[in-house]
Parts: structure tokens; sequence; C-alpha cells
């Protein structure tokens, strides 16, 4: 196969969805950005338009290369990502409390990004390497040992949402490697009963790193979710008020067994005082509308204003007058902004070709050669869809707020590239799919 | 080999991967759905709320002019700093991530935020650096933050040059604080008809849900004609940013400037009788055009200045006023007074108009120095030489013969004169429009006494007396003879004593109706409204003349009636009132009501003395009518008072310019009032004692005297003064 033929077999849709909302982002930057005064947020579209040239290349580039040959190489690119991982958090440049960018000649870089990807070929090469063995525990065990090593080196910076799509990144490629269904019930009833969690103790029994707090919650929970107590309860929950539960309506003999008055107050601390907020304004903006809330209650303001046609391009009130935080307005919340300029026929129609642009990664994995290329497609479904479903969520209040990127559209060179050079890998999959 | 293997059929598994995907995608639009278009316009409101302010535009309360268009209270322009307490406490409350002092208010069950302290914290230097007074309470910052969020407060008013400029410097990085230039009323000649324009006030109870004027009219014409001078308000969307910066404006309404006030006043001569009436402590003028009703002065002294009471009147002023006992407050040519021997003119009239009095001006009367009538003896005013004997009216009117009145009034019937005091308007409102709705507050209708008022009255007070048993059992009815009417009260009726009272412009209702020939005419104060629309003016509401009733007296015996009048000005007891202008000849009648009053505790003799005129006699143009208290009697303290104002009026249509001055307000004084003479029989019955010789005055009339406690004016002030704390409190 020469490279014309190669070309002419590219998945075009993908290309055009792709590059249609890489050219929308550089517009949506440049609106979210138009009332700036500040030296970064100025040059921020043009710096997009840059990075979505280099995107571009590496695109091709990588289309062009055998995606198996990227396959081989998946140990070297494994091990290199963890390298400068470890680099980054030796010499990296802080910005906003996180060492997680490398400065290397002017460019900024986020290693963290460009990991996802290293992680995506890395997984694929072992899944691949162990086909046989995929029903056995050790595989997983393996699996989940390779997800904690970037991950806990990401959380180091700190980045809590990169490291959390690692997550369903793996969650998915190993579905679709075919590991048994028992194992992977294991982290979505853990999903499920984190959430029951961050609703019953962090949210409801306001848990602060106490002891006493997380047996208060959890027995409120129980209390809650136990079928016979659930409609006693159910008032007390739907009550405006945040207090806890009242005693009266839990069980006697529950709090003896816990002897909550007894416990001890030692703090033991995971989360971040403001990643609490985060979790308790998710289940109610109005909580401290000037504080943790301020953002997510602006966010639903802008959307919900935009109404079914929106205010038009460039005339979004809550981004020109400053209500949407000018320093996230063009990243992590650029969803708001578009929703709020175009209302809910351009907010469906970019959900739409997010979502169809998903669909075609699926569709190269279907038609993928061999397993290698299906698990490489998987993967960067995974990260797209999580990316995706995250950020508009958060900008709507489906999901908490998590600082991730919305993929080709948010500000950020570095993710930009890094998903442009997956995709390109995934033109390689396509050029070299079975034929029927 | 990945189709081959069945246990490792990724394709079943992606296919799931995709319908989850379109599961998710499904998710997200219907979330987005739900926000923008089912919720959307609960959004699209907080967003409104969050990024602009409303702000009330005032309107410009319109002028009151005075019949040659002399503007007498108009806006002037005044720099003002405001603050809107909104922005101000969202933008500290921002910046403190929500934390906000909290205060208790009185009355509200929820804290309020600390907005002094806010203010305090917020621009307190500037305000100490630029030297700014403080003249407001936490308390009213407080209560117009709860009540009127939409309007700014206004901090400081009437800011000089100098602290403009430098105030404008130091303030730009404060939101919520600016400077502004808004009309503030203005009374251009101070106190010249202070009674009857009032004066304007803050608002001081607001419902949240209206509109707040600035200021709103409290007193006299400002007062009832307020619903035309109010303009309608405009308003105007100010955007602000997230940190509360004003970034533009959207003015959505202008506001209408108030409806124009033409007042039948001519300010000239307003201001020839203010300055005449302040020789004396206490008394009332009023000028009228006779032909048309119209009034052209009228001044009540003492008076006051109403540029004090704006924008708010210092509290301790207002008590001052309050409780001055000389009543500065109160008009007088509205109140009523004992009506003395002035009285006697609608005497002639009932019994001119009367057939069955069988009275003509020929018909010869004798009067002695005393008669004898309804069981007693009737005396003359002492020393009445000249107008005794067989005398007709002519003689009676121009020496003000008593015996001559005594008789006439029985002979006519009480009937008879409390018919003609009904077709003038005596114990009546006159200032009215044609709905009977008064056109100024504080007219007082006074009484006309008759048999039927007296049966009224007792009646009432006997209802009184027993409504009084029923709420205090202890309460005994007093035993006393139920008052009916004799001839002694007619006789008494007759010569303006007991129960008579009337205001000055009841009188000067009657005088022109003697003067223009029959006609009784309402009086006039306001000719016209006016309002700008465009550039087109608009009449709002028309003040026609308007007739109440007519005399019913043959011309000739009105003529003589005249000629008694002007005789009483040629040769008789108004000799005084004569300015020596044959063209303006003046006919006129005194009148000297015997009064006691208690001042600073002790009954005193503080007679009202009138004179009620007009001139020219041929075709008469202008009446005047004077009323003093204190005096000495209408032909020696009244009549020279009316001199003076027809000297003026004269020598104003001579063509002498008249200087139009700000006026200070008149003092009060109780000069002329003496101590009681030893009583010698019934005070009331003992006539018009006119001439009695006065001691030197006894209290100082350049001090107005504040009354002690004990005095019945002082614990009416006092209880005023409480009344007026309660409605501020409230």
């Amino acid at each position: 196969m020469n490279v014309l033929q190669k070309i002419l077999r590219l998945h075009w849709l993908s290309f055009v969805v792709m590059l249609g909302m890489g050219i929308a982002g550089y517009y949506f930057i440049k609106s979210a950005t138009q009332m700036s005064d500040m030296p970064e947020l100025i040059v921020a579209p043009r710096q997009q338009l840059l990075w979505l040239m280099i995107g571009l290349f590496v695109y091709f580039t990588l289309a062009l290369i055998n995606y198996e040959f990227v396959l081989r190489c998946a140990p070297v690119i494994y091990g290199g990502m963890v390298c400068i991982l470890i680099f980054v958090l030796l010499a990296g440049t802080e910005v906003n409390g996180a060492k997680s960018w490398i400065r290397f000649a002017g460019v900024s870089i986020q290693p963290a990004e460009f990991s996802k990807i290293a992680y995506i070929i890395g997984l694929s090469w072992f899944l691949l390497q162990f086909q046989e063995h995929i029903k056995e525990f050790w595989v997983i065990c393996v699996v989940i040992v390779s997800m904690l090593i970037p991950v806990g080196l990401i959380l180091k910076q700190p980045d809590l949402g990169s490291a959390a799509v690692f997550l369903p990144i793996t969650f998915i490629m190993l579905y679709v490697a075919g590991v048994r269904k028992r194992y992977l019930c294991i982290p979505v009833i853990g999903a499920l009963l984190l959430c029951w969690l961050a609703f019953f103790v962090i949210y409801k029994a306001k848990w602060d790193g106490t002891l006493q707090d997380t047996l208060r919650g959890l027995r409120d929970g129980i209390v809650w979710t136990v079928p016979g107590n659930h409609f006693a309860a159910q008032e007390t929950l739907e009550a405006t008020s945040v207090a806890p539960i009242k005693k009266a309506k839990a069980s006697p003999k529950l709090d003896a067994v816990l002897s909550l008055e007894k416990v001890e107050n030692k703090k033991v601390i995971i989360l971040k005082p403001y990643q609490l907020d985060r979790i308790r304004t998710f289940f109610n903006p109005n909580l401290d509308p000037l504080g943790s809330g301020w953002t997510i209650r602006q966010s639903l303001i802008a959307v919900g204003s935009g109404g079914f046609k929106g205010k038009g391009y460039l005339k979004g009130d809550q981004n020109i007058y400053g209500f949407l935080p000018k320093n996230i307005a063009y990243n992590d919340f650029i969803f708001s902004v578009i929703a709020e300029e175009w209302g809910f026929v351009g907010g469906s129609i970019l959900i739409a070709a997010q979502g169809l642009l998903i669909l075609c990664l699926v569709t190269i994995a279907s038609r993928a050669k061999e397993m290698g290329g299906a698990l490489l497609a998987a993967g960067m479904t995974g990260m797209l869809f999580t990316h995706f479903f995250v950020n508009v969520g958060m900008t709507i209040k489906v999901v908490p707020i998590t600082g991730i990127p919305l993929p080709f559209i948010s500000y950020g060179g570095t993710f930009l590239v890094a998903c442009m050079a997956g995709l390109g890998i995934l033109q390689s999959v396509w050029i070299h799919k079975k034929a029927y | 080999m990945l189709i081959d293997n069945p246990v490792n059929n990724a394709d079943v598994r992606l296919k799931f991967l995709g319908l989850s995907v379109l599961v998710a995608v499904g998710i997200l639009i219907f979330a987005l759905y739900k926000i923008q278009v089912k919720e959307g316009a609960m959004y699209a409101t907080s967003l409104r709320n969050q990024t602009t302010v409303p702000v009330v535009l005032s309107p410009a309360r319109g002028s009151i002019l005075d019949r040659n268009g002399v503007g007498l209270a108009e806006n002037k322009a005044s720099i003002d700093v405001d603050v809107y307490l909104r922005e101000l406490v969202g933008y500290y409350s921002r910046s403190k991530k929500g934390k906000l002092p909290k205060t208790n208010v009185p009355g509200q069950k929820a804290q309020m935020p600390n907005v002094p302290l806010i203010l305090q914290e917020s621009a307190g230097d500037i305000f100490s650096q630029l030297a700014f007074t403080r003249t407001f309470t936490d308390k009213e910052l407080l209560n117009h933050y709860y009540q009127t969020p939409n309007v700014p407060f206004q901090l400081v008013h009437n800011l000089d040059f100098t602290q403009l400029s430098k105030f404008s410097e130091r303030t730009v990085n404060i939101p919520g604080i600016q400077e502004s230039a808004r009309p503030v009323r203005t009374y251009n000649f101070g106190a010249l008809a202070s009674h009857l324009i009032g004066y304007v006030g803050r608002v001081e109870e607001v419902s949240k849900s209206e509109f707040v004027p600035e200021s709103i009219g409290k007193e006299g014409l400002e007062k009832t004609l307020d619903e035309y001078l109010q303009g309608k308000p405009g308003y105007k969307m100010l955007r602000k940013n997230n940190v509360g910066y004003i970034l533009g404006a959207d003015a959505i309404q202008q506001p209408s400037v108030g409806g124009t006030v033409y007042l039948s006043i001519d300010a000239r001569i307003q201001q020839i009788v203010e300055k005449t009436m302040r020789r004396v402590g206490r008394g009332a003028a009023v000028v009228m055009d006779p032909n048309t009703g119209d009034i052209l002065a009228m001044v009540s002294v003492p008076s006051f200045d109403p540029n004090s009471f704006v924008p708010s009147l210092d509290p301790k002023e207002w008590r001052r006023l309050v409780a001055d006992s000389t009543k500065p407050l109160t008009n007088r040519a509205l109140s009523p007074y004992a009506a003395g021997s002035t009285f006697k003119t609608l005497v002639a009239l009932a019994a001119l108009s009367n057939p069955k009095a069988n009275f003509t001006p020929k018909t010869i009367i004798y009067s002695p120095s005393a008669v004898f009538l309804a069981n007693r003896w009737w005396p003359d005013w002492p020393n009445n030489v000249l107008g005794g004997g067989n005398i007709t009216l002519h003689t009676a009117m121009e020496w003000s013969t008593n015996t001559f009145f005594y008789q006439l009034g029985i002979r006519t019937g009480i009937e008879s004169m409390v018919q003609m005091a009904k077709k003038i308007g005596f114990g009546e409102k006159l200032l009215v429009d044609e709905n009977n709705n008064p056109i100024i507050g504080g007219e007082q209708a006074g009484q006309m006494p008759g048999p039927q008022w007296m049966e009224d009255k007792e009646t009432k007070q006997i209802e009184l007396w027993k409504a009084r048993k029923k709420r205090d059992p202890k309460f005994k009815i007093p035993r006393t003879w139920r008052e009916r009417w004799s001839d002694g009260h007619t006789a008494n009726t007759s010569i303006g004593q007991g129960y008579v009272e009337v205001t000055p412009l009841q009188m000067a209702v009657m005088i022109s109706a003697v003067a223009n020939g029959g006609d009784v005419l309402y009086p006039r104060l306001v000719r016209a409204i006016t309002q700008m629309e465009g550039s087109e003016t608009k009449l709002l509401k028309e003040y026609p003349v308007r007739k109440r009733a007519e005399l019913g007296i043959k011309p000739e015996y009105l003529k003589a009636l005249k000629d008694g009048l002007r005789a009483v000005v040629q040769t008789g007891t108004g000799k005084k009132a004569s300015i020596g202008e044959p063209d303006f000849l003046i006919s006129g009648k005194t009148g000297t009501a015997q009064f006691n009053s208690f001042i600073q505790g002790s009954l005193m003799k503080d007679n009202r003395t009138w004179f009620t005129s007009f001139a020219p006699y041929d075709k008469p143009r202008y009446v005047v009518v004077i009323m003093v208290e204190g005096g000495v009697s209408g032909g020696s303290t009244s009549a020279p008072l009316a001199s003076e104002i027809f000297r003026g009026i004269h020598s104003m249509e001579q063509g002498t310019p008249i200087e139009m001055s700000y006026l200070n307000p008149a003092k009060g004084n109780y000069a002329g009032v003496t101590s009681m003479p030893p009583v010698t029989g019934d005070p009331s019955l003992t006539g018009a004692a006119a001439t009695q010789t006065m001691p030197t005055e006894l209290l100082d009339p350049s001090s107005p005297i504040i009354p002690e406690d004990e005095s019945e004016n002082a614990t009416g002030a006092s209880r005023t003064i409480q009344e007026f704390m309660n409605r501020r409190t409230r």
C-alpha cells in the first residue's frame, strides 16, 4: 500500500468532524476570551490554531505509520511516559498549584494528557500479548498495577481530573478485551458505593474527615436505604435543610452498635476541602452561591439563559460581564459559553457531533483487523467519551465539577495534539481494517 | 480471528459500547433541554437580576407660578452623592466570600446586613477626608435598604465644586457610589405665601411595590395638588459586571415633568402685603379681586420658610415651630375669629334683603347710648358721640353704632341673618372645587350661630356626655339648663360677638359681593394647571370663576350700604385707611372683637381687630381684609395696614416697580396683648368697646413667647410633637 492508497482509505467522516470541531473551537475560544485583558488569554485563540496545525501534522504522520509498529513500541512508550511523569514531578512548572507542566523552549506541555494515549497503547499491547489468559484474574491485577503507576504520579501533581480519566479508559478496554463480567461488576458496584458515600457522608453528614461524621453519614445512609425506613426518611431528605437526619428516625440499635457518641474525633483527610465542597455543591448549587457554588450556578445561568436559540455569537452576557470566570470560560467551561451563545440548537448539535465522533471510533474498533487495533480504538473511545461526558455534564449539573477539557474545543494545546495523535493512530487502524 | 472466536466476541460488546454512547448523548441532550428550554426563562431572570440594576429616575416636580408667571416654587439642581446600597452590599459580600456582618432591625424578624458598617468600611475614609457631614441615622440607612433598594440613598446633598472634583477622583473604585444631579424644590421668595404654597418633604411611609417619589407635598398647595405636581417617574436599567462596575445604561423611559400650577396670586401684591403685615405680631390679610373672586394675596403672620423643609426639616426646628404658641404653621387667613363690628355689614345685608324687616336705607332708628332689649340694657361703645340719636344705616355704619344694630338685628331676625350668611358662605369652607374637595388644607369653616345651630350644639353636647357616661360610669352629667336661642343671642350676634366666628377669607367674599354689586363668588386660588407634553402645553385642569349666589338686594339699597362703608373711611371709624388719592377712594368697615386668651398661663385681653375694605369706590378692583390678633382697635390697628396696602397697590398701578425680595419668616409676638381689665359684668356682652385706652405693652414684641408647660397651648404643642415622633418611628 502506498501513501496515496492509504490517504484514500482514511476514515474521512471522523476527520471532518474532528477538524470541524477543532476550527469551531478556535472561534469559541475567541469568543470566550473576547473581554480579557490578560496576555495569555488574548493569545489563546491563535495558539490554539497553531496547536491545531501541529496536531494535523502528528495526525497524518501517525495515520500513515502502521499502527502495529506503534503497538510494538508500546513498552518503550509506556516506559517513556512513566519517566516523563516522574520528570514533571521533579522539574515541572507549577501553575495554579499543580506541578503538571513542562516548559521547553517557550512551549508548555502537559505530559499528563499524553500519558493517557501512551497508557492506551501500553494497555492495548499488554492485553494483546495475554489474550489467551484474559479470563484469568492475575491479568486484571497486572492491569490495575500498570494503571496505578501513572494515576499515582498524576495524583501527585495533583491533577485529580486527569487521573480519574484512567479508570473509565481501563474499564472500557477490559470490557472490550473480554474480561469476565464478574470482575467488571466490581468497579461498577464501587462507583455506585462512592456515589452513595458522597451523598450521605460528604453531603448530608457534612463530612470533614472525622470518624464520627463518617459513621453518622453511614448510619443515615443505611437507615434511608433499608426498604422499611425508606418513606419515613424520604421526608427528611426532601426537607430543604441539609441538617443531618434526626436521630429519632434512626434505629436506636444501629446507634448502639456504632456507639456514635463515643467515637474519637480524629480527622482522616483523603480529599481536599475544596473537593468536598465541589461534591456538596453538586448536590445543591445554592449551598454556597458566592463561594464554591459560584461556578456551577453561573454556568447554569449561562446555559439556561441561552434558551432555545441562543443569544448569538460574541453576545453571551454571562461571559462578557465576567460572571463566568474568565480563566475557566475558555477551557473547562467552554461549553457554557457555547450553549449561551448558540442555545439549545447549537449545544445539542455539538453534543451530537461529539457523539458521532465517538461512534466513529466504535466503528473503527469493530472493523479493526485484529484485537490490538480494536483495543486502541476502545481506549480512545473511553478517553474521548469520558472527557466529553464529564466536561459537558459538569456545566449542566449532570456530574460534579471536574477540571477536564472538552476534546478538540477547549483551549489546551497538549490535549488537542494528544487527541489528534490518538485519532491518527486510529486512522491507521482503519486503513488496515479487515475486509469483509 | 476476532469474528471466529465466539468467546471473545468483541462485536457484541462494541455494539453495547456504541449503545451506551447513544444513551449518554441522550442524557446530555435531555439535561440541556431541561435547562435551556424548560427552565430557560428562570435562568434568564437570574441573569437579568445579576447583570442589571433597575434605577428609578425621579421626575422633576412642576412649578408653582403666580398669575403673571413669576415662579414661586421651582426646582434647582443639586449635586448629591448617591449610593446604590444593594450594589455596595453585593460587592462587599463577594469580596468577603459571602460573609456579611448582620444586624438586628427592630420590627424585622430576620437579620439584615449591617449596611452602616459596610458603608463605613467601604467609603468611610473618603467621607472623612472630604469632611462630609453625616445627615442620616443608621436606622434611616437600614430602612432605606429594606424598603426601597432600587432607589439610591442620598448620602450627601449639595456638593460644591471642589468637593465634587475631589470626590470623583476618589470613589472610582467603589461600586454603587456615584454623584448625581437631581432637581430639588426651592421657594424663590422664601416665606412669601408660605402658608399657601406649603412645602415638600421626604416620604415617610412607603410601600415596597410602588414607586416612591423623592419628595412629596406635605402642606398647602404642594400637598393638595401633589398629583398634578408630581411628574411620572422614569426607569433606567444599568448594566453591571461580576464585580459591580456599572458598564452602561439602557434608558427605557424618561421621567416627565410635573404640571405647572398658575395661581391667582399676584406676587407683587403678595410682597406688598407680606411686608405690611410684618408690622404686627399675629394677623392675616386677604386681597381679592371682587369681580372674579381671585385671591391676589393671602398672608398669615407669623410665617415660616418652606426652604427649611427641603429636603428634610431639622427635628429641632420642627419642634420649635410646633411649640411656638404664636402658631407660625397656621394659616390665619383661613382660621375663624370673632368677627366684631365687621359683621354688621352682614346684618345690614340681611335686613335690606328681608322685606319683612320693613327696612330701607332711609329707615330711621332711634339709637341712644343704651337700649333695653330682652330684659337687659345693651350699651353702645363708650364715647360714641357722633353716631347716636335718630340715625339711618349710613350713620350707623359710619360710627358703628351698636345700639342701632341691636335693634336692626332683632327687627330682621336671626333666621334672616343665617340665610344671608349661608348665601355668602359663613360657616362653610369656600376654597373648594366643584366637587367640594378642598383646594388647600387647613381651611376652617368657622361658625354662624342660629336657633338650629344651637339646638344641634346642645344635643351634641348631651350626646357626648352620655357617651362619656357609658365609658366611665363615675362621670356625672352636669346639671345645667339646655341653652336655647333668645333675642339676647340675636342682639349679641348682631354686633359680631358671641358665637360668631368668621375667617378673613369669608369676610373678603362678603365684601367682594357688596363691592361687585351683589354677586357672591367663590374665592379662586388656582387658575389653571398645565403640563408640557413634548413641545406642546396641555391644559390639565382649569378653575373657572364660579358664582355662589346673589345677595338679592335692590341696587339702590346696596349703593346706600356702599355709601355707608365709604363714609366709614371718609369721616367715621376707619379714617386711617384713606390714602388721599382721589382716583382710589377706599370704603370699608372696622371691627374690634373682644377676646381673651390664655397666654403664659394667665387670661389676657387679646382683641381681634378687623378692617374689611374695597377700592376704588366707583369700580372696585381690590378687596382688602385685615385681621390682627392683639390689636388695639380696627380703626387704629388694622385700617392703617389696609391703607398701606392700598397705597402700595396704587403706586404699583401707577407704574412703580415692586422689588421682589427673598423673605425671611415673619416672627410672631404678643404685641398689643394686655392683662385683663377689672371685670365689670359679662365681658362678652360689653359690646365693641373699641376705644378703651390700653396700658403700655406688657410683653416685649421682639421675643416670641414660648409658653410654659401648664398652658393650654404648650400641652397641645407637645402632644403634636409626640404624635410627630410616633409617626416618624413607626
